[in-house]
């Protein structure tokens, strides 16, 4: 059975649907993208899987949970590691209490801080400072870093390389890529970089209009021109 | 006149009326700054804080319990309110506050039927000391005892337990919060009988200053309120203890030249300025200050 | 003429289209007739929930249109009451004193709410703030009111009485003829009508239009090129006036006035008539205001001392399960079945 199930899902804002029932499966050890252009429901699909908006119809399934009746605590607790578009550190938080904020899951003895400094070296020395403060890259990998504490199954990103200067982008990808092979966390992630869906991604979905439009494979991710129409329709 | 005992004086008055203050304002800014919900029932949350202090009081039990109690039983009431009713007015601010309103007559009015219209009075513990020509009432100097005890407290569980630092969260950005596993729900109720329970602690600690009686919760609702607008929601303590001290200063001096009334008033034209030049309360202003020097030590 | 009409059948109130109008002007006949069914001091008494009316325009105003909280509207009650009482007292017998004193009234509301105004909204505070600054007004007012008692407090000739109030306060006259009992009811009758109507004309006009965006979305409204500051300050300024004519009304009915008018349970008594009938509507704010004075009245003429706590327990009840008023909610129920 797959890790992540999502079967014919609605939701919506007020009093229209933005989804229109989006089906999607992923399996464990997996890094899937789902690309579009802007507007089409990729947020609003992740907002959905956490919980931050309804589920007006259709099932999500995670780790064989039902999710439909739980509430977005309950679900990050089952495993789900959030990295929001815009990064949604806490401002006034220091880096470290950040981190803290991340051990609240506990679902299996969490990454110990020491392997999150590993990856992300320069948060040891930033430990008091104001999560306000820090720079757009710094935020995200403060992000990434404070959703992995609690050794998360699945790792979800909304836009991770928005607003990023580029080598940071390169280092968050290549840290992903690392995360997969060597801890086993699997990987959902929305994106408009194609350098970026490119080099991370194994699988691939495009929205279009609230709906799954197309499944992408590995090669198929491989060609940027590809890509590059499937954003740009 | 000797000004060494004058200066003691001022110094003494300007504490004891930050000490009232801040006890009187406390419970409201917590709720406030948490949960965006102006609580109107605030006076009446400190008056049955000194009702719980005079029966238990009364029927012989020590002071210091009396006052551990109120903090309890109000807290307890607080937080069956919020399951009930506050709840529903996440969001809705003007909402909350005539609802907070309605709470507060029914519960004003409700005790003035229900136990009469006064309570026997606490007698002020603890003597007083004279020096030079003024005398210093030993309770008020305890109460700023409990004040620094109050602030140290709020501080250590703000900082070192999981409920503050999740509560701290969960007032910077709710939704994320829940996302990292917090039920904002239960931080919400915890707060909300927390300041409640603050609001009962100070009514049960200034009762033996005052009569007790069913409305006696009205004569903080200003106070509270211009403490709470002058020191913003950004940080409880900074805000608190700020609002408290800047305050209590103007009372302090304008009601010794002029008399109390005058003083409340001066409180009020502080509240306006400070709102014009810092809309967002001291302490606003205060943490973008400490985000500055915590930016200058990376 | 005709524009004036359509602006009073407009659809920023409750209630439009003939068969509304037929309905009300109904109810008007009967509140005509009313007087000549029972005794002057029925009348009189009726009168008291009618001239409360205007305080509870003035709140619908300025909250339910222009989405802003003024908790201590009934400063502005307290001091139109207040400036009556020391003008028209000042010039007894003077068939000019009554009618000078309600344009004194209205002065001192228009200038306080001006100054007022200007100060909590050219500031641009958080919203939260204002219902506190106004509620914490009227409370110092009545504060200094209480402590104006002996005779080295009076104005001219009129003691301003402290705790106990201004008491002898003249009827309001025009020419030599009084407004008391039946006169005094047509009289509040009358102001009531032409407000009402001033009222409708003034949110379905494109005053009423820009007003009703600052409430939704102030940033836009800005956006689009209005001063909202100074449109906040007009808006509030009418409302008070509507207060203060409440004020007046009240100490031309009863002679006298306390400083509790404006104390805390007075203050919390137009904001339950809105909450309760709707506050976005005058017609809710009618029904509600005269349903809920009466209300309290019965039950704390017949000795029970439950009216408040039991109109505060309706105001809960009401905000839980009717959160935009009980007559607006079944108005819109209404709409859907149609």
């Amino acid at each position: 059975m797959s890790l992540f199930d999502s079967q014919n899902v609605f939701s919506g804002y007020k009093t229209s649907n933005v989804l229109q029932g989006v089906s999607l499966q992923i399996n464990s050890g997996e890094m899937v993208a789902i690309i579009g252009r802007n507007g089409v429901g990729k947020t609003t699909f992740i907002k959905t899987i956490i919980g931050l908006i309804e589920i007006r119809s259709g099932e999500i399934f995670f780790d064989e949970n039902r999710l439909n009746n739980l509430e977005s605590f309950e679900r990050a607790k089952l495993g789900i590691g959030y990295v929001p578009q815009g990064r949604d550190i806490f401002p006034q938080l220091s880096v470290k209490d950040n981190l803290r904020m991340g051990g609240f899951l506990k679902t299996k003895p969490s990454l110990d801080f020491d392997l999150v400094f590993n990856y992300f070296p320069f948060l040891k020395d930033r430990l008091q400072q104001r999560g306000g403060t820090l720079s757009g890259g710094e935020q995200e990998m403060l992000s990434i870093a404070r959703a992995l504490i609690s050794n998360p199954k699945l790792l979800i990103l909304d836009e991770p390389s928005e607003g990023i200067q580029p080598n940071i982008v390169q280092e968050i990808s290549e840290f992903l890529l690392d995360l997969n092979a060597n801890h086993n966390i699997t990987v959902l992630f929305v994106e408009q970089n194609i350098y970026f869906v490119k080099k991370v991604a194994n699988r691939g979905y495009v929205m279009n209009k609230g709906v799954i439009t197309n499944e992408l494979n590995k090669e198929q991710l491989s060609n940027e021109d590809y890509l590059a129409s499937q954003i740009t329709i | 006149m000797d000004i060494g005992p004058l200066i003691i004086s001022l110094i003494y008055q300007l504490f004891a009326n930050a000490a009232f203050l801040f006890l009187a304002a406390l419970g409201l800014i917590i709720i406030l700054g948490m949960m965006n919900i102006i609580n109107l029932a605030h006076g009446e949350f400190m008056m049955m804080g000194a009702y719980v202090a005079t029966i238990t009081y009364h029927a012989g039990v020590p002071f210091v319990i009396s006052v551990i109690l109120s903090f309890i039983v109000v807290a307890i009431i607080g937080g069956i309110f919020e399951l009930l009713i506050i709840r529903r007015f996440y969001g809705e601010e003007l909402g909350a506050l005539v609802v907070t309103w309605g709470i507060s007559l029914v519960l004003g009015q409700g005790t003035l039927l229900l136990f009469g219209p006064f309570m026997p009075s606490i007698k002020i513990p603890g003597g007083s000391y004279k020096f030079g020509v003024f005398s210093y009432s030993e309770y008020w100097l305890i109460l700023i005892g409990v004040c620094i005890l109050l602030i140290v407290l709020l501080w250590w569980v703000y900082s070192f337990t999981n409920y503050g630092l999740q509560a701290k969260a969960t007032m910077q950005n709710p939704d994320m919060a829940k996302c990292l596993g917090v039920s904002t729900k239960k931080i919400y109720t915890i707060t909300f009988s927390i300041g409640a329970g603050l609001a009962g602690l100070g009514g049960a600690l200034l009762s033996p200053t005052m009569t007790i009686a069913p409305f006696m919760g009205q004569q903080f609702v200003a106070p509270a309120f211009i403490t709470v607008v002058v020191g913003g929601a950004t940080n409880v303590i900074y805000g608190a203890v700020g609002s408290s001290l800047i305050l209590s200063a103007v009372k302090t001096n304008i009601g010794m030249a002029f008399g109390a009334f005058f003083g409340t008033v001066a409180l009020l034209l502080t509240a306006l300025i400070v709102i014009r030049i810092m809309p967002n309360g001291i302490s606003a202003t205060f943490q973008r200050y400490i985000d500055k020097k915590s930016l200058s030590t990376k | 003429m005709k524009h004036l009409l359509n602006l009073i059948d407009g659809d920023k109130d409750i209630g439009r289209g003939n068969k509304f109008w037929a309905g009300f002007f109904l109810v008007l006949i009967c509140f005509f007739l009313y007087p000549t069914f029972v005794s002057s001091f029925r009348a009189s008494n009726t009168a008291f929930y009618l001239l409360n009316i205007p305080m509870g325009f003035g709140l619908c105003l300025i909250w339910g249109y222009c989405g802003i909280l003024s908790f201590g509207h009934v400063a502005y009650y307290g001091l139109a009451g207040y400036a009556y009482g020391i003008i028209a007292g000042n010039l007894l017998g003077n068939s000019w004193g009554p009618i000078l004193g309600v344009l004194g009234g209205l002065v001192v509301c228009t200038i306080i709410s001006g100054i007022f105004g200007y100060f909590v909204f050219y500031s641009r505070i958080q919203k939260w703030i204002i219902p506190i600054l106004t509620l914490v007004f009227t409370l110092l007012l009545e504060t200094f009111f209480v402590q104006t008692s002996g005779y080295q407090w009076r104005v001219g000739r009129v003691l301003l009485g402290g705790f106990n109030g201004m008491t002898n306060i003249p009827f309001f006259q025009i020419g030599t003829f009084e407004f008391e009992g039946y006169s005094f009811y047509y009289y509040c009758l009358v102001i009531v009508l032409v407000l009402f109507f001033g009222l409708r004309i003034l949110v379905n006009s494109k005053f009423g239009q820009i007003v009703i965006g600052i409430r939704e979305d102030e940033l836009r409204t800005e956006m689009l090129g209005y001063d909202i500051r100074f449109l906040q300050c007009v808006t509030f300024i009418i409302s008070a006036n509507l207060a203060g004519i409440s004020g007046l009304l009240y100490v031309q009915w009863g002679n006298y006035i306390t400083p509790s008018q404006m104390g805390i349970l007075q203050a919390a008594l137009p904001v339950i008539w809105c909450a309760v009938g709707g506050r976005n509507s005058f017609i809710a704010v009618i029904f509600a205001t005269i349903v809920l004075n009466w209300l309290s009245f019965t039950l704390s003429s017949q000795g029970n001392q439950y009216a408040l706590v039991i109109i505060g327990t309706l105001l809960v009840i009401t905000m839980v399960f009717f959160p935009r008023g009980i007559v607006v909610m079944i108005f819109e129920k209404m709409q859907k079945i149609r």
